[in-house]
């Protein structure tokens, strides 16, 4: 195993906590009508304000975009996210009878079915969820 | 019957019909075959019924490629052979482990799954395996620990058996039964230094034997049955050079090669979302009386899909350390050690002692008791603090407010044993390798004979199995919500973890095979052109397989003795 992989425990949990706590943990978020334009503008915020661990999802998301340096643009992450099949026919933006936390919960267990993920420092992330913590390191 | 064979004169030819070479699962249960019939068997054991330094000291040998166990620690030479030691975890072969699948190559046994089956029944008592069940749903409708609910179709759950520690040797259990067979003579001591042949090669008509103490002597037989162990097979017809310079049944450089093992190495980690996640299953526990063990991997479908080598990971839970803490503590292991001779209605020893350290405990803790209630009675104050708190917090509260013992039982009574994160262990069924190979090596043993050298190698394939099987597993898991899953390993499929090791199984060295070009032995374990050798145990596998070798070896040796005895009519 190469050093890099070579995680401490309390770095690893520290990793998995934001992997794993992040889109769940806050579900119950309540659902908000996002038709206005200057409400799109708030979707960054609201999308990377559903990360408990904050910091642990920024080293998660600095190591995405590294991966992934095409993609280092809130506006790209967010067209990502927002275009995902699982987000519904209205997309991201307008889903008004659900809440956030619920459509991304649903994204990320689509992307493991469907083997979108990616592999960030060993960990195996959907897709959707590592965007989501690059989205947090950029704002 | 068992005979010192130190005090057999030198020089002396002893005559026998059948001569198996090795008392180990499958020379004992072929001996045990024999047993009663017209015809006399004569048992060659190197070791003794004991263990014992010079005799093991013949196992030593150097060791190249990836890192493995000490030669002479990797097995036992005495009578039961390594069953005196095994791990015992057993769990047939699938149908899919005797196919020859184009992605693998130089897999394919030339029997399948069909053939051994009804020796696979009879080998599970003979290895004193519990049930004959060996279904996971079945099994399941009885466990009070369920599986991890992985319902992608992807990745599944596997059952294995697990033997009591009391009943795994087979010299244990048929130590008797060999001594009274009234046609069964057991030679210990006894070491085959050569097998001889014909001018052709094309019979065996004798074998040397030596002992350490000196003395050497010769048998001779109609039928010979080498069953001496994974590298001890090869090396003993390596040894027997006399005719082919290349060793007995070498004739195409295939003795040795393809060596297998089921490589163990630590290649990743889970960290459930929920740090109490149910995974008892996985661990060794009981159901009725049958020992189990679960471990993941991926399905049959995804496996051909794929086109992965199988890879079954053992799953190893570390247990929050504040639990693990309490567990070590002197009141716990009093408290524990009371309980159990209260329920044995049994006199403990140092009464006073174990009495004052659960005492000491409660007093610690009095605090957070209703002073003068007749039995321990919380504190309505201390009770809110623990209902209202979170899991981790509670794993901090309970022991500062109710003491060690009442932590412990708290995880006892509603399992409520909180996971820092389950380690993963690999085993691999690997790509059947030509370069991975048992050969004779420089050094000498005391009998004045080639020492063995190892050189253990995987295949790019294995790597990238592990991999995959784990990515896969870990996206189940997502799936699932139970948790995400870390790849402990490095991307290079040519690289392997410094701790990469065996899983203690010698296979692959005189493999199976119909054509000779391709393997030593025939479908029936006979060396191909030798008329009357036969090869019995895990050498013969062509393929390490995804269950375990001994019931597997027991169901060959089975299937090789019903094949002896038509001949032998």
């Amino acid at each position: 195993m190469s050093d890099e992989l070579l995680l401490s425990r309390r770095q690893a949990l520290k990793f998995a906590l934001a992997a794993t706590v992040t889109l769940f943990a806050r579900s119950q978020l309540p659902g908000v009508t996002l038709l206005e334009r200057g409400q799109q503008a708030l979707l960054p915020t609201r999308l990377a304000a559903l990360l408990t661990h904050t910091e642990s999802a920024k080293v998660i998301g600095a190591e995405y975009l590294q991966q992934y340096p095409q993609e280092a643009d809130t506006r790209i992450l967010l067209d990502q996210i927002a275009s995902h099949p699982a987000a519904g026919d209205v997309g991201l933006l307008g889903a008004i009878d659900e809440n956030l936390g619920q459509v991304l919960n649903r994204m990320v267990r689509q992307d493991f079915g469907a083997d979108r993920v990616v592999e960030l420092r060993g960990w195996i992330l959907s897709r959707t969820e590592a965007r989501l913590c690059a989205l947090a390191t950029l704002l | 019957m068992f005979i010192d064979a130190r005090t057999i004169p030198n020089d002396q030819t002893i005559e026998t019909d059948i001569c198996i070479i090795g008392a180990g699962a499958a020379g004992i249960t072929l001996a045990r075959q024999f047993s009663g019939q017209p015809y006399r068997v004569t048992l060659l054991e190197s070791g003794g019924l004991k263990p014992d330094s010079a005799t093991q000291s013949l196992y030593k040998g150097t060791s190249t490629g990836l890192p493995y166990y000490p030669l002479d620690a990797a097995r036992l030479r005495m009578f039961g052979g390594t069953t005196n030691h095994w791990g015992a975890t057993c769990r047939p072969f699938s149908k899919i482990d005797f196919e020859a699948r184009d992605w693998i190559p130089n897999s394919g046994w030339p029997i399948r799954k069909d053939d051994v089956q009804p020796y696979y029944d009879r080998a599970r008592a003979i290895c004193w395996v519990g049930s004959p069940d060996w279904d996971l749903a079945s099994w399941q409708r009885r466990d009070r620990l369920p599986i991890l609910p992985l319902e992608g179709g992807r990745a599944e759950s596997r059952v294995a058996q697990v033997v009591p520690v009391a009943e795994r040797s087979f010299a244990k259990h048929y130590h008797d039964e060999i001594d009274r067979a009234p046609n069964v003579t057991t030679y210990l001591n006894a070491n085959v230094t050569e097998i001889e042949t014909n001018d052709e090669a094309s019979a065996v008509t004798g074998v040397r034997i030596a002992c350490l103490s000196g003395n050497r002597f010769a048998l001779k037989a109609r039928v010979f049955i080498l069953a001496a162990g994974g590298m001890e097979n090869a090396r003993i017809l390596l040894l027997s050079n006399r005719r082919q310079s290349a060793g007995l049944g070498n004739q195409n450089d295939l003795v040795g090669r393809y060596f297998m093992e089921h490589p163990r190495l630590e290649a990743g980690m889970i960290i459930p979302s929920d740090r109490h996640l149910e995974v008892g299953f996985y661990e060794n526990h009981r159901v009725a009386n049958t020992r189990l063990r679960g471990y993941l991997g991926l399905t049959e479908e995804t496996i051909r899909k794929e086109k992965l080598v199988d890879v079954q990971l053992k799953m190893i839970p570390v247990y929050s350390a504040a639990y693990q803490e309490s567990h070590k503590a002197p009141e716990i292991e009093s408290f524990k050690y009371l309980m159990q001779k209260l329920r044995h209605r049994e006199l403990p020893d140092n009464f006073a002692t174990h009495v004052s350290n659960v005492a000491a405990d409660l007093l610690t803790a009095q605090g957070s008791f209703l002073p003068m209630a007749p039995l321990p009675v919380p504190k309505p104050l201390a009770l809110r603090k623990i209902i209202g708190a979170e899991a981790e917090e509670k794993e901090r509260l309970l022991p500062s407010l109710f003491g060690d013992i009442a932590f412990a039982v708290n995880e006892q009574i509603f399992s409520n044993t909180p996971i820092d994160y389950i380690r993963l262990s690999t085993r691999i069924d690997p790509v059947p390798n030509p370069d991975s190979r048992v050969k004779l090596g420089s050094e000498r043993d005391p009998l004045g004979l080639p020492r063995i050298e190892l050189h253990w190698q995987l295949s790019p394939l294995d790597k990238h199995s592990v991999r995959r099987t784990l990515e896969i597993i870990g996206a189940e898991l997502g799936r699932a919500s139970l948790g995400r899953l870390q790849i402990a390993i490095d991307q290079d499929d040519t690289t392997w973890t410094k701790d990469t090791r065996g899983g203690w199984h010698h296979m692959g060295t005189t493999r199976m095979s119909d054509d000779p070009q391709r393997g030593v032995v025939d479908r029936n374990c006979q060396v191909h052109g030798i008329s009357n050798l036969f090869i019995a145990g895990s050498s013969v596998f062509p393929t390490a397989g995804s269950g375990t070798p001994t019931m597997l070896l027991v169901s060959l040796a089975l299937r090789l003795a019903d094949h002896i005895k038509e001949r032998m009519r």
